[in-house]
């Protein structure tokens, strides 16, 4: 990495001119009151000039803003159910599935059982 | 002196408060304080989350799980140095850490998304070249140390200064000044040898064409 003699002048610049990028500030008004290599600066510019166009904020969804509001006011804290709601769609579906087959199994297990029982008694009287 | 009365009888112009006295009230078990703050921090806390892990819905599952987090331990943050705005940020690092340490795999975060909304507003004729020196970024940022690319996403996500940033960050002013400083030294010489290798691919193929 390459490093100048120009530092702790050049750390203030960085710091002026992002500052001045990021709140509509005048940047031409900041690189005047430093006098540093232009081909440096440039380079810096044009690098806080390309993060500023690309790290763009983005914004929750109203629904989930509201929602997470409500749960917030009303429930003290955090629940199974309430964790459940923060979960990917794909994640619910897979965990109702995977509810809805366990259900099943432990019907068909029980019917099985039952069946099991059925024939068990059956059986028994004629020995 | 107890000020916790006075605060109470203007509990219900919560908007004029300061963080430090919502925080006093939200103490004192009054919920709605706890709302606004949470409608001051909810944009960029979610920011701050969605470019750590990449997409929507892990963003507002750690999002939801940081307000909760933050609203269960209320009673026992004291300001002490450290504002209510770097608690916060701090709970959802936390979180976010975790989130990344329970599975390597979602270390892999997709570009289009981020790059999508950054291009959102531009001319179509710029799209594809702005596209790919956008990715081209976002590829280098992901290779920084997570304290810069931390860094990154204070400074210009949530546009704090860098007191507040060294605040979050447990670090001096002049230490923030000095990391962003090497953060763009260490982006500049990645994207320079990116475009050297682009450089140097298109000679390739010119000369294994001619």
């Amino acid at each position: 990495m390459q490093t100048t003699p120009y530092h702790p002048q050049m750390q203030d610049m960085l710091a002026a001119v992002t500052d001045a990028m990021l709140t509509g500030g005048s940047v031409d008004r900041v690189l005047k009151q430093y006098n540093l290599p232009r081909q440096e600066v440039a380079v810096f510019l044009t690098l806080i000039t390309l993060l500023h166009r690309t790290i763009v904020g983005v914004k929750p969804s109203r629904r989930f803003a509201q929602r997470l509001k409500q749960d917030l006011m009303g429930a003290p804290r955090m629940g199974v159910i309430g964790r459940i709601r923060y979960l990917p769609p794909r994640v619910q579906i897979a965990a109702g599935v995977a509810l809805v087959a366990g259900f099943l199994l432990l019907a068909r297990r029980r019917l099985i059982a039952d069946a099991h029982a059925e024939t068990v008694r059956e059986v028994e009287p004629a020995t | 002196m107890n000020t916790r009365k006075p605060l109470l009888k203007r509990a219900k112009n919560y908007k004029r408060l300061s963080d430090a006295e919502l925080v006093d009230l939200a103490k004192a078990g009054e919920k709605p304080a706890f709302g606004e703050l949470y409608e001051r921090y909810l944009d960029k806390i979610y920011n701050y989350v969605f470019y750590r892990t990449g997409n929507h819905h892990d963003a507002e599952d750690l999002t939801a799980r940081v307000f909760f987090r933050a609203m269960g331990h209320v009673e026992t943050y004291t300001e002490r140095g450290v504002p209510f705005q770097a608690w916060l940020y701090r709970i959802a690092h936390n979180l976010v850490a975790n989130w990344h340490r329970d599975s390597g795999r979602r270390k892999i975060i997709p570009l289009d998304e981020f790059v999508a909304s950054s291009l959102r507003a531009e001319a179509p004729d710029r799209y594809t070249e702005d596209k790919q020196e956008r990715e081209a970024l976002m590829t280098a940022i992901r290779k920084l140390p997570e304290e810069r690319q931390q860094l990154l996403l204070l400074k210009f996500i949530d546009g704090l200064s860098n007191a507040e940033i060294g605040a979050i960050m447990e670090r001096t002013e002049g230490a923030i000044k000095s990391l962003y400083h090497r953060t763009l030294l260490a982006l500049r010489d990645d994207l320079q040898g990116t475009a050297a290798d682009d450089a140097s691919d298109y000679v390739h193929d010119e000369a294994s064409e001619g």
